[in-house]
């Protein structure tokens, strides 16, 4: 992507109000907005919500009850923002788990039929609300890692605000040390997939306060393999039994990331601190060196 | 996160197409053209060639599963073709391979399409 098409998307908090078919209002705070659609963190106090994002903690997919209530359907949207813009409908294409604080849930969405003048007022506020943004709140530049060059017996410790355009920044270092360090194509791929998957988590559940939450990358090189330790700011409940339950019965909507984390790597933990931290560590091993 | 290249090809009966897809399927806004070509197409059968798509991660394999039952739902089929090993990889483990129609070859998807 471009960096004029990346810039098109809005990554400051601006309050949300989306009104249901049946007239249920839904409050929160959406965190990306661009000419085409947003994303959003809504309160939602259905009562099943508690029971049914604790059982799925960490895992993607398999709301049924949430995604009855929100996927495909047209919300009245109205966003408060610094300028007079009518409100329009939008419909919701994804709705995930979210940190369980305050009953929020994450969702996706699309602009319904957006008129051109409509949609030219809004690219136009997303541009002059870029202009004042600090630089590092864009940044998504690979370039910045480049130079990491690691040999065994190194610890690279980094730092990352919990912003979403860090995952393919992490995900392709930890692929770019892997291959500097000897490990297979195959391999390489395997780790990038995991870091990705492992860093998703602590941005999606583990970053309560968007930018403001730090999530603490820790990569450890050996002779015969590679460890890689993720700690974000969440401290979300891991429910494990119904991650090995998903596992046996094999529902295909149920996988998550996790499962390929749990295929892709030798070992894998994760320790959680309730309410404080979540940090999830994996360990891949070179080839040939069992 | 990352832009998905998309090219599309005539596929030999207006009803068929064949869509290319490049660059790396990560987010739900990687697939956001594909899903509102595929919603606006009237071609009812199409082939998704996967050979150039490098990446593929959780979240791009729930858009893409989320992608088949919409079109489903619009009574078109997908069948996904040319997934690299790694690609494959990906789907398997996400289950994929059970919820998508995958097969080898472009002459094998367009086979199945009939």
């Amino acid at each position: 992507m471009s960096s004029n098409e990346r810039a098109k998307r809005l990554k400051i908090r601006v309050p949300i109000q989306l009104t249901g078919p049946n007239g249920k209002i839904y409050s929160g705070i959406s965190n990306d907005l661009s000419p085409s659609g947003f994303s959003a963190f809504l309160r939602c106090r259905e009562d099943f919500v508690v029971e049914e994002l604790t059982d799925n903690a960490f895992v993607l997919h398999g709301f049924p009850r949430l995604e009855q209530l929100f996927v495909g359907k047209s919300f009245r949207t109205v966003f408060n923002l610094d300028m007079q813009l009518p409100p329009w409908t939008s419909s919701i294409n994804r709705v995930e788990n979210s940190w369980l604080r305050g009953f929020e849930v994450f969702v996706a969405a699309r602009f319904d039929e957006l008129d051109s003048d409509r949609k030219s007022r809004l690219e136009s506020y997303i541009d002059s609300r870029l202009e004042h943004l600090p630089a590092e709140s864009l940044i998504d530049d690979p370039e910045r890692l480049r130079d990491l060059d690691a040999v065994a017996g190194d610890l690279i410790e980094l730092r990352f605000p919990g912003r979403y355009v860090y995952i393919p920044i992490v995900r392709d270092a930890c692929e770019q040390l892997a291959r500097q360090s000897g490990f297979s194509e195959t391999d390489c791929f395997k780790i990038k997939v995991t870091a990705d998957e492992v860093f998703s988590n602590a941005f999606r559940h583990g970053s309560p306060e968007y930018g403001e939450n730090t999530i603490e990358v820790t990569i450890k090189i050996d002779p015969a393999g590679m460890l890689v330790r993720v700690r974000d700011q969440g401290g979300v409940p891991f429910n494990f039994k119904r991650f090995r339950d998903a596992e046996s019965t094999n529902p295909a909507a149920d996988r998550s990331g996790l499962h390929l984390v749990d295929r892709f790597v030798d070992n894998w933990v994760v320790n959680i601190k309730q309410g404080e931290y979540t940090e999830v560590t994996f360990y891949k091993r070179k080839e040939g060196t069992r | 996160m990352s832009v998905l290249q998309i090219s599309v090809r005539d596929a030999g009966t207006p009803q068929k197409i064949i869509i290319e897809l490049k660059g790396s399927i990560d987010t739900s806004r990687s697939v956001e053209n594909l899903y509102n070509l595929i919603t606006k197409s009237s071609a009812l059968k199409m082939v998704i060639s996967m050979s150039q798509v490098d990446y593929v991660n959780s979240a791009g394999c729930g858009e893409l599963f989320l992608l088949n039952h919409k079109a489903k739902q619009e009574g078109k089929t997908l069948v996904f073709s040319q997934l690299s090993d790694k690609v494959r990889s990906v789907f398997e483990h996400m289950g994929g391979l059970n919820l998508l129609s995958v097969v080898a070859n472009e002459a094998d998807a367009l086979a199945k399409l009939g």
